[in-house]
Order: C-alpha cells, then structure tokens, then sequence
C-alpha cells in the first residue's frame, strides 16, 4: 500500500513537470528523443552508424503511422566521443529539447557521464553502444536500459567457443587489450569464464596491452611473439585501427594464432583496415549478421540503404525497434515513469531475433546474445559452431 | 424653640481660628516657593551634566567602538587575504570598500564631536593622531592587496604553465615508450628468429646472436631505458619546482639537478639517434628530440619571461613582498588601535567629569531642602498649639447642642408610638381575616370591577392556580393560556358588574366549569354590595375532579353490565362482534380512503351500540363528525379510539373468552340426527346433518337483529314489534356476519326514517305498535334473499329529488332515484343523529351485498312501509350441509 502510494505519489509528481509524450508540444506533436554520439572526429563511424540505423527505423515506423498515432523523431548532437562534450549534451536534449528518452548513445566514456544524469533526471537512457560494466550495475539503475550484451558476456561466449568447442587448451590462449576499462572489463569477462571452467592459473596467461588512442602496439606484440610461449588463440579487446596493426605484424613474423575481437571493435572498420591480411579473423557480435534471415534482419535490410550496411547500424535498428516495442506496451499515454515501469513488469518484448525479452527489475539488458562471426574472402561469415575454426587452426600448423 | 435660638446665639467667637488658620497658610506658601526654587537650581545643575554625558561623552564612545569594530574587520580580511589559495579566492576578498566606508564614517562623526569634547577640556591632538593612523594603516591595506594580488596572477600563470609543461612531459614519456615498444619488439623478433633456428635447423646465425649480444639492438635497448629513466626523473623536477618555497632552494634545483637531467637526456638522444640509423623508428626519435627541446625551453630557458622556472621565481618574490605588506599593515593596525585608546580615556575623563558635577548640585540641593523643612516644622508646630486652644471651646458649644437635640426627639417619639398602636389593630384584623380564607378547603377569590384580583383570597386558590401576579385580572389568572376563554369570561365579566341586568341571570351565562392541570374545578360567583351597588365579585372555587371520576366509572359500570346482559344472551354474536369491531377499528387507523374510513366507522357505531358498548359508539360518532368536518382524522383519533375499544374488550375478556369453541345445539336439532342413528340411514346423511350443527339457524340471527331493533327503537321513544321468519335455513355465521352487520344500517334506517312515533301511527290509523319483519328465504340455484320490511311512512321520493337536484344530481327517473338512495353520502335526513343520517350505511349494505355475488333492491311505498330485499349466493362450502330440507322431511316422514 504504501509502495504503491509513493510509486502513485512519484508518477504524479512527474506528470506534473517531466513532459511525457504530450505535455511539451501537444498531442500531435512528434515523440522527441534525443541521442548524443561521436559525429566528428576519429570514432565518427560510431555515431553515425548507430544515427542511421535509428533513423532507419524512425522513418519505417513513422511510414506506418507512427507510434501511438505520433511520430518520431530523433535530436542527435555531436560530442565527438570527448566525455566533456557529452555532458551539455544530455542537459540540452532533456532540458531544452524535451526529449523523452536517450537512444543508443555510443561509447563507454561518453557513458560514464550520461548515466549519472539519466538517473538524476529521470530520463530513460536506453540501448547504449557500449558492453561496459557501468551500465550494468547490480541491481540495474532504474533509467538505464540495454540492449546488446556486455563485453564480459562476449569474451566469455569466446572462452566456451575456443576451449569447449574447439577445443583449445586454455594454455594456449592469450589477451591483447586495450590498456583502460574497456579492456579490463573484456579481460575480466574472460578470466572469470576460464576460472568457472576449473582453469585457476588464467591471470598468468599471456596478457599485451597497448596504450589506449595509439598505434604503439610493438610492446605488446613482443610480449605474444615470445618464442618461450606459443599461443594459439588470440583474444582481442581494441579498437579497429592498433588491432588490424597487431593482427597484421603478428602475421609478418610469422606468428600462426587464431584472432578474436569482441564487437566493439566494430568488424566492418577492421575488415576494411586488414584487407587480405583479415582472413580468417574472428569478430564476435552482438546483434546477428546483416544478412541473417531473422524478421528483424530483414525488417532491416529493407528500410536502410544498401550503403548504410553495417553491424553498427543494425544495432542502431535494434536498439530503437526496442525502444519503439516498449512505448507500444505502455498505453495510450506513457510516461517515462509509466514506461519504465511497464519494461520492468516483464512484459515480453519481441524483436524478431527469434526469441522474446523480458525485462524485470533486477534485469535491464533486453539480450544476451552473442553471435560469433569469421571474415572470409573479405566478408563476414556467421560462425554456427567455433569447431568450423578447426580447419584453419590445422592449416595453419 | 425660642429657648434654643438664643443659647445656639450665644456660641460665636471662633476669629481666632481664622486668624490661625490664615498664620499656617502663609507659613506654607513660603515654603513651598522656596522648595521650589531649590528644585529648580538642583534640576538644572543635573541636565547640565546629562547634556553633557549623553550629547558628547556617549557619542564618542559609540563611535569608538564603531571605529574598534570597522579595525577589527580590516585585521579579519587581512588574515583571510595572506591567507587566500589563489587568485579566485582573493577576488572576493579584494574589495575592501565597506571597512573603507566604515572608517570613513566613524572618524567624520569624530571629528564633529571632537570640538565640543575640547570646549570642556579634551586634548585636541589625539584627534589628529588618529586621523592620521587611520590614513597610514589604509595605505599598507592597499598596498597588501595589490602584492597579493601580483602574487596570485603570476601563481596562475605558473600552474597554466605547469600544466602544459606536464602534457608534454606525458606525451615525451608516450614517445620514449613507444619507440621502446618497436626496439622491444626488434629484440624479440630476433629471439625468435634464433629459437627457430636452433629449433629448426640445429643452429642460429652468428650474426643474429651477436646483435643482440652487443651489437645495436642491445645498445639501443639500453639507451631507451635510461631514456624513459631520465624523463621520468624530468617529470620529478619539475613537481620539485611548484614546491619550492624559497628563492634558494629553487635556484639550487635549477643550477645543480635540472642542470644533469639536460645533460643526461641530451647525451642518451644522441646515442639513440646513432643506433636507430636505418630503423623505421628513426623518425620517431627525431620527433621526440623536438618536442623535448621545445619543453627544456619552458621549464628552464632563464630568458623566457613564461618559463617555469622565472614565473616561479616572481611567485616567490611577490610572495615575500606581501609578507612584509602584511606586517607594515599590522604595525599600522596597532598604531590606530593605540590612537583609539587614547582617545576613548580621554572620553572617559569627561564622562568622570560630568558625573562629579552631577553629584556635586545634588549635594547643595539636599541640604537647603533640609533647612527649609526645620523651618517648616516649627512654624507647624507654633499653628497648632493655637488651634488646639480653639478647639477646646468648640467642643463646649456643642455638648449644650446635643442636650437641646435631646428634648426635641423626646416629643417626636411620643407622636410616633400612638401612630404604630392603631396600625397593629388594623393589620390583626386582617391577618384574621385572612386566616378564615386559608383555612377554607373550597377556594375563593374577589375582583373589583374592572376584573382586577383583590388581595383577599383562599390558600388553596393559590395552590391550585399559582401565585397571581400584582395587578392580574381575573380572567388572565384563570385562564392564563387560552386566550379565547379568558376574552368570553371577560365579556361575561363586564355583563355581570355592569349591573344593567339582574345579577343571577347573568351568573348563568358564566363558565360554571374549569379544567386546570387535568383536574375539574366548578365556578360559583357571588356578588359583594354596599348598598344597591355591587362593588366586588367573589367566585367560589370547588375541586369537582373526584366527583367527576366517580360518574364516569359509575357510567362504565352501568354500561358493562348491560353488555354483559347481552353477552350472556348470545355469546356467539358477541364474539363475532367483537372481532369484526376489531377489523373496522384496525381500518379506521389503517385506511386511507376516507370513504373506506367513514363506512368502518358508522359500522363500527352501530354494532357497539347494538350490544351496548355506548363509550365506543359515541366516540365512534364524535370521530365521524370530525371526520365530515375536516376530512381527515389524527393519528391520535385514532389511537384513542383503538384504546377504547381495547379497555372495553379487557373488562369483557373473561365473559367472550370460549364463545368460539362452543356450539350451542337444540333439543330439536339434536333430535332428528338420534333419529337418523337409530333407523341407520345412510351414513352420508348422518354426516351432512351433523356437520349442519356448525351451522348456525338463520333464525338466530336474525333474532339478534331483532333483539337489537327493538331495543334502539326503544331508545328512540318508538315501539316496535319484530317478526322473524328462517324457514329453517341454516348458515355460516362467519360468512354472513358482514351482510348482517350491514343489514344493522337498514334497521336504523328503518327506525329512525320509517317508524313514526306513536301518536303519528294513531292519527293515522294505523296499530299503535310498529312491526319490522325480518326474513330469510332459499332461492334456486344455491341463493338466500334476506328481506327486511317495516310498516313505517316509507321514502318521501319528493324530498329525495329535491334533495338531489339541491345538489345538481340526477333525479328524473325512479331507477335514479333509487341509485341516490344507495349511493354514498346521500341521506334525505338534515341533523344526523346517533342512528343514522349520514347517507353511509346503505351504500354499505349494497357493497357487501354485491362482495357476496348479490343484488339489493328496495320498495318503498309512501305511508305504507319499506322493504329492502337482499339476494345473495350462498357460499360454497356451505352448500352441502345446508341441503337440510330434505333430511328433515325424510325425518318428519319417519316420524309421521
């Protein structure tokens, strides 16, 4: 009873100032939501990426009459993936644009500052191009929903693959990652799923690192050529550009390992940097291949343009379809307390990945998929089962 | 009395009062104008030195403290100056306008009060010593704040400086490493290189393994290490700079440590560039030989104003200017402090000052008050002295005057003792008479004339009516609520004083009755004269509510025994009486319809009459004509009515109590059923015969009506003979008691409309004794037709007309005629008596008559006699038994 008093009393008190679909600009107005990504600058292919694809989404939604019987559309404002930049950003989009929620942000930085604003002013901050662990607190913060799954999630799901699938010992493994969060919550992911396979000595498994926003990955890759270890498998936790330089001098000097790079390293930028040297390079995603045949895929490929293609742009798609499902589930009039509340109630949501999503309280991330791919001739391959890998793996010896 | 005058003239001679009295007075003015001025002298001393105190001394200490204050304040924001971190602190402390005002103030108001201060006596140049500490301690203020001011701009600048320096270091340390990396990476590729070989093919180059032994990798190796070493220990230095607190130890950094890592750094550069001749990471290095040029120069170059190390120096320097600033200012501060002291004793001098001449006048004032007060007592005491002496003599004159007041109160008290004597005569007499009045147990009072209550009066008047009040007239004390009674007894009243007519026949139009408090009081009046005149009224006053009570229940008594009578004599009757009384008085309450309502009530007043119950019925009629009146009964009607009726029914229950349960049979009915039983007819004979005892002789009631007729025509001066006529019909009473009770409407109508009196019967030839028959007879098809006939004057169909169209009915035919007898309240009759009148009972008879599935008719022939004649079906489950005829003749047969 006095739950419900209070979860009554909040829910008023924001109608009465936090503008819901309506309040701000009437009730034919379009629904506003707000995203602030790197346009410029040298992580610009995240933002834009995951900017097309929302609006891919937007423009197919609003063809068939919206949402709600109301439009919407997307207020996108560059940070140029620079922390400080992202700040104003969300202040402008919540307090000056009105927008109801915050869709598919890209990058874990930029993240750390959006997420404490969500909160702060009850803004729903959903889908966010990051598998960092600030995002994904235990219990999940209230304004904060995910989408794809989390970077520990994608080395783990790499882990099974190559010990148990593969078959590789985990003494044959080695990490290259980022020398910042990232790469530690991508090397964490990993070492736990190592240890819950009954591998207690994973912390000394070879472990490079390179200095984050450089190419300087020569000590690093000094570290994995030691002729005194042979690694098989590689697990890769950077950016496109220093990883395509590792793969590409580890593979001048003659070192034959399998490379495995965690999503965000966004495998289509890879792909293009590597050219031929990116045969057989595996990329774990987190939204299926682009020329998958699942609904959503489809949905996809025929609201995009050909040229827009790319696993970031589905996300994008993804993410706001997910959004989209939410605001359908939560009644004629939704607030964001009403929708967050109607997510949280575990109503299933369904994507057209094949399955359906229920969110709870203590569950804010819509999936835990996680699809393993594998370039070949220049192109990407969904890996059904890492035992595919096998083949290269005796080529190579 | 002449006596008197003379002694009283004999007392003068007080002059000499006067003259002392005159003596005192002059005394006492004296004194009081010289107290006076004495007041005067002391007051005027003491506003001086108030004046002086509160317009000079107060102010200038108020102003000190205003001026210790606004010092105070100035010492605060110099501590929190030295004290600010940097240059935004410092900002909002920078403006001292408000301690400036403050000062300003104080010493303006000093200066102004200062020249009054020195008209009584101050030193004129501790003001001049103050003003000029105040201007000096201004100007270090001043002076303090620019230098930190200096200070904290040129701290900026060098942790900008220092900011940047740091950026560069990070980004020379990222260059050093990285280059680390590709040489790191070169040592191990060969490592490799050599493993494999030995692996592979047995053996490693020489050269391979004399590069990394001591040929350049390992060279460069080493060089990059004490590179990243040095820059390290760069990073050092320059932290060791910011924290330099002294000029000293910051020239010793520059001069020895900054000095080596230059040197060390340079040295290592080149050794590196000569290693890396022909590596990809040449360029590299050449770039990271720029960029620590460019940040040697910013820490070190003495002859960039912006480099660290200069913009350190000043920093310092400034530093200790504000320190010494600091210092000046609290000298400065002191100085004021001192200059303000100075002044606030010499304040204090003046205030001692002004107090000492306060007390000085009031010592002077006291003692002169002094003086003129022994003056005063002595001339006090010299004026009483004579006073007493006059005094004296007054008192002797006024003792000879009491004696003469004496003599005359003597004679007046005789005068007053034969006065009293007769009025305790006169009020004896008439506490006796009013003793004979209380002691009456009838009560009485008088009026005058004009109705007004006369004193004389009995107690128990009072008792039962209540204390008059003054002045009442009789008529408001007797009837002191209904005002409509007390304005007849005032007419009454005016006409029996008015003496126009006899006396005693106008006692007989005054209320003789009077009801108070639920008891009955009876009014007698008797005239008081003197002479012809009658000057009072008394009314005599009798409490006649026992006696009253008594005829009630006397007449109750009277008319219980008479229903008794009756009851006795039909038991049965009685009880179905009884409860079809019950039923009408429960519709008298119940219903709505008020015609409903009228017929349950002249049903209900001649069924009680008929067995006597007279209380009910009267009620019965009292409420009938209320009911004509105003077309509506009370709730309370009602009730009363339904208490009545249950009272007489309680006094009656032990005589109806059984009346149900018993049959009465006769002889001869019994007789042929024995019969039956003896010669064994058939058994469904014998059943109908014995199931015909529940049945009731018609002739019985018939015979009750009869019985009733006969009395009510006796009450009403007529006499009667009845005639009954069964032909051995028997009946369900139940079923036919409301046809009958119905039937007791047509017998009034009969007595009080048809039957004339004796003396009419004879004039006009017919027998003395009227005859009204009653008879029943048995029709086909399962019908009885009652017949009820008199020998009366029958209907005047002439007056029924005329009554009609009176009243705008239809009249012209005789059916229509006959419809206006049987309509409802329609009665040829103009008084309604008792019996009947109202026009209610026959329409009653028709309706009963049609409930039982019959007709009504009615012939009436003018001096002959009516005849009312029922036709009524005979109710279903009577029709077995009631098939007696036939048994009986077959019983006849047999006993023929």
């Amino acid at each position: 009873m006095q739950r419900t008093l209070l979860v009554t009393v909040t829910v008023m008190f924001f109608c009465a100032w936090a503008p819901d679909l309506g309040a701000a600009h009437g009730e034919d107005a379009p629904i506003r939501i707000g995203m602030s990504g790197a346009f410029s600058g040298p992580a610009r292919e995240l933002g834009e990426g995951m900017r097309k694809g929302i609006e891919a989404y937007f423009a197919h939604v609003n063809k068939q009459g919206g949402v709600l019987g109301r439009k919407l559309s997307l207020i996108a404002l560059d940070d140029a993936y620079e922390p400080a930049r992202t700040g104003p950003n969300m202040r402008k989009l919540i307090d000056d644009e009105q927008v109801f929620a915050v869709l598919g942000n890209p990058g874990t930085p930029t993240a750390t500052v959006a997420v404490p604003i969500a909160n702060e002013k009850h803004v729903p901050l959903i889908g966010a191009f990051t598998g960092a662990g600030v995002l994904r607190k235990t219990p999940p913060d209230r304004y904060v929903i995910n989408f794809r799954a989390s970077y520990a999630q994608e080395t783990a799901e790499m882990i099974d693959g190559l010990v148990n699938e593969l078959g590789l010992r985990p003494d044959q493994l080695a990490f290259f990652t980022q020398n910042d969060a990232y790469g530690d919550s991508g090397y964490n992911g990993a070492i736990a799923a190592l240890k819950r396979l009954g591998y207690q000595d994973a912390e000394r498994l070879p472990h490079a690192r390179y200095p984050r926003n450089t190419l300087d990955v020569e000590a690093g890759l000094s570290r994995l050529l030691d002729p005194s270890i042979n690694p098989r498998a590689i697990i890769m936790v950077g950016a496109s550009k220093p990883c395509a330089k590792l793969i590409r001098l580890a593979k001048h000097h003659g070192l034959q390992a399998l490379f495995v790079n965690v999503s965000f390293v966004l495998g289509d930028a890879l792909n293009r940097e590597l050219g031929p040297d990116g045969e057989n390079v595996v990329v774990t995603q987190v939204v299926p291949s682009y020329e998958s045949d699942l609904p959503v895929v489809k949905e996809y490929r025929g609201a995009i343009d050909a040229k827009d293609i790319s696993f970031i742009s589905l996300e994008g798609f993804i993410a706001a379809k997910a959004m989209v499902e939410g605001l359908r589930l939560s009644g004629s009039s939704p607030t964001r307390e009403i929708f967050i509340d109607t997510l949280e109630q575990g109503k299933p949501i369904d994507l057209g990945l094949g399955e359906t999503h229920p969110l709870s309280k203590t569950r804010h991330q819509i999936s835990d998929r996680v699809w393993p791919t594998v370039i070949k001739h220049g192109r990407f391959e969904q890996l059904d089962h890492w035992s595919q890998l096998k083949q290269y793996l005796r080529g190579q010896s | 009395m002449k006596a008197l005058r003379e002694r009283l003239s004999k007392l003068g001679g007080n002059s000499s009062i006067e003259a002392n009295l005159k003596l005192l007075g002059i005394a006492g003015l004296a004194l009081f104008v010289t107290l006076v001025a004495s007041l005067f002298y002391v007051q005027h001393g003491l506003l001086h030195s108030q004046e002086r105190l509160t317009g000079v001394t107060l102010p200038i200490r108020r102003t000190l403290g205003r001026l210790d204050a606004a010092v105070g304040d100035a010492f605060r924001r110099e501590a929190q100056l030295s004290s600010a971190r940097d240059a935004t602190q410092l900002k909002t402390l920078v403006d001292r306008s408000a301690i400036e005002r403050d000062l300003h103030n104080a010493m303006h108001q000093l200066r102004e009060l200062w020249p009054r201060a020195v008209e009584t006596g101050a030193d004129r140049g501790a003001m001049d010593k103050l003003d000029a500490s105040v201007k000096a301690f201004l100007a270090s203020d001043a002076e303090l704040t620019a230098a930190l001011e200096r200070r904290h701009a040129l701290q900026a600048r060098f942790d900008v400086q220092l900011g940047a320096v740091d950026k560069d270091l990070r980004a020379l340390i990222e260059g050093a490493q990285s280059i680390s990396g590709v040489l790191r990476l070169d040592f191990i590729v060969t490592l490799r290189q050599i493993h494999q070989g030995v692996q592979y093919n047995g053996g490693a180059p020489a050269s391979l393994i004399k590069q990394i032994t001591v040929g350049t990798t390992r060279a460069a190796l080493d060089s990059m290490a004490e590179l990243v070493d040095a820059v390290l220990a760069l990073g050092v230095l320059v932290g060791k700079t910011g924290l330099a607190s002294s000029r000293d130890s910051l020239t010793a950094v520059a001069a020895n440590e900054l000095a080596q890592n230059h040197t060390q750094i340079t040295r290592v550069l080149g050794a590196l560039q000569l290693h890396l001749q022909g590596s990809p990471a040449l360029e590299r290095l050449t770039e990271l030989k720029k960029q620590y040029d460019a940040l040697s120069a910013r820490i070190v170059d003495e002859k960039q104003a912006d480099s660290l190390l200069q913009l350190r120096r000043q920093v310092l320097e400034e530093a200790a200017h504000a320190v010494e600033s600091h210092e000046l200012g609290i000298a400065r501060a002191g100085e004021l402090t001192g200059a303000v002291e100075q002044l606030r004793a010499a304040a204090t001098t003046l205030a001692t000052e002004a107090t000492a001449d306060a007390v000085r006048v009031a010592d002077r004032g006291r003692v002169f008050s002094a003086l003129v007060a022994v003056i005063g007592v002595l001339v006090c005491l010299f004026a009483a002295l004579r006073i007493r002496q006059s005094v004296s003599s007054l008192q002797t004159h006024n003792r000879e005057l009491q004696n003469l007041k004496n003599n005359l109160e003597h004679v007046n008290q005789n005068l007053e003792g034969i006065v009293a004597e007769r009025t305790a005569a006169m009020l004896q007499r008439e506490r006796a008479l009013q003793l004979v009045l209380d002691s009456m147990s009838d009560g009485m009072i008088s009026a005058g004339l004009d109705g007004q209550l006369r004193p004389e009066r009995s107690k128990t008047v009072v008792e039962w009516f209540g204390e008059p009040h003054a002045r009442v007239k009789v008529w408001d004390y007797l009837y002191p609520i209904d005002e409509r009674c007390a304005s007849a007894f005032r007419v009454g009243f005016d006409q029996l004083v008015a003496d126009d007519l006899p006396f005693e026949l106008c006692r007989d139009q005054m209320p003789r009755a009077i009801e108070r408090d639920q008891r009955s009081f009876a009014l007698d009046y008797q005239p008081m004269r003197e002479g012809e005149q009658v000057v009072s009224v008394v009314i005599a006053i009798r409490d006649v509510t026992l006696q009253i009570e008594v005829e009630r229940a006397e007449r109750i008594a009277r008319e219980q025994q008479r229903t008794i009578a009756f009851l006795l004599k039909d038991k049965r009757g009685f009880a179905r009486m009884a409860r079809e009384c019950e039923g009408l008085v429960t519709q008298v309450i119940g219903s709505d319809d008020v015609v409903l309502r009228r017929r349950a009530l002249h049903t209900l007043k001649g069924n009680s009459a008929i067995f006597g119950l007279i209380t009910v019925s009267e009620r019965a009629h009292e409420l009938e004509t209320k009911l004509e009146e105003q077309g509506e009964l009370s709730e309370n009607d009602g009730e009363q009515l339904r208490a009545l009726w249950h009272d007489s029914m309680v006094r009656l229950e032990e005589f109806v109590a059984h009346a149900h349960d018993t049959y009465e049979i006769a002889e001869t009915d019994l007789e042929p059923v024995l019969t039956a039983l003896r010669h064994r007819v058939d058994y469904q004979d014998i059943l109908r015969m014995v199931e015909a005892f529940r049945l009731e002789p018609a002739g019985a009631a018939l015979r009750r009506l009869g019985a009733q007729a006969r009395r009510l025509a006796q009450e009403h001066g007529k006499s009667m003979q009845v005639q009954v006529a069964d032909n051995g019909i028997r009946i369900s009473p139940e079923s036919f008691q409301a046809l009958f009770s119905a039937f007791v409407h047509a017998i009034r109508n009969a007595i009080d409309h048809g039957v004339e009196t004796a003396e009419e019967r004879l004039a006009s030839g017919k027998p003395e004794i009227a005859t009204l028959a009653l008879r029943v007879g048995q029709l086909p098809d399962h019908q009885l037709v009652f017949e009820i006939a008199d020998d009366g004057r029958g209907i005047d169909w002439g007056r029924v007309r005329d009554k009609a169209r009176a009243r705008g009915l239809p009249a012209d035919t005789s059916e229509e005629l006959q419809e206006l007898i049987w309509s409802d309240g329609f009665s040829t009759r103009d008084e309604v008596s008792s019996l009947s009148g109202r026009g209610v009972g026959m329409s009653a008879l028709r309706a009963v008559c049609h409930e039982m599935g019959g007709s009504v008719g009615l012939h009436s022939t003018a001096g002959l006699g009516t005849t009312i004649r029922c036709v009524v079906s005979i109710p279903q489950l009577q029709r077995m038994a009631s098939r007696r005829p036939s048994i009986r003749s077959s019983i006849r047969v047999s006993r023929a």
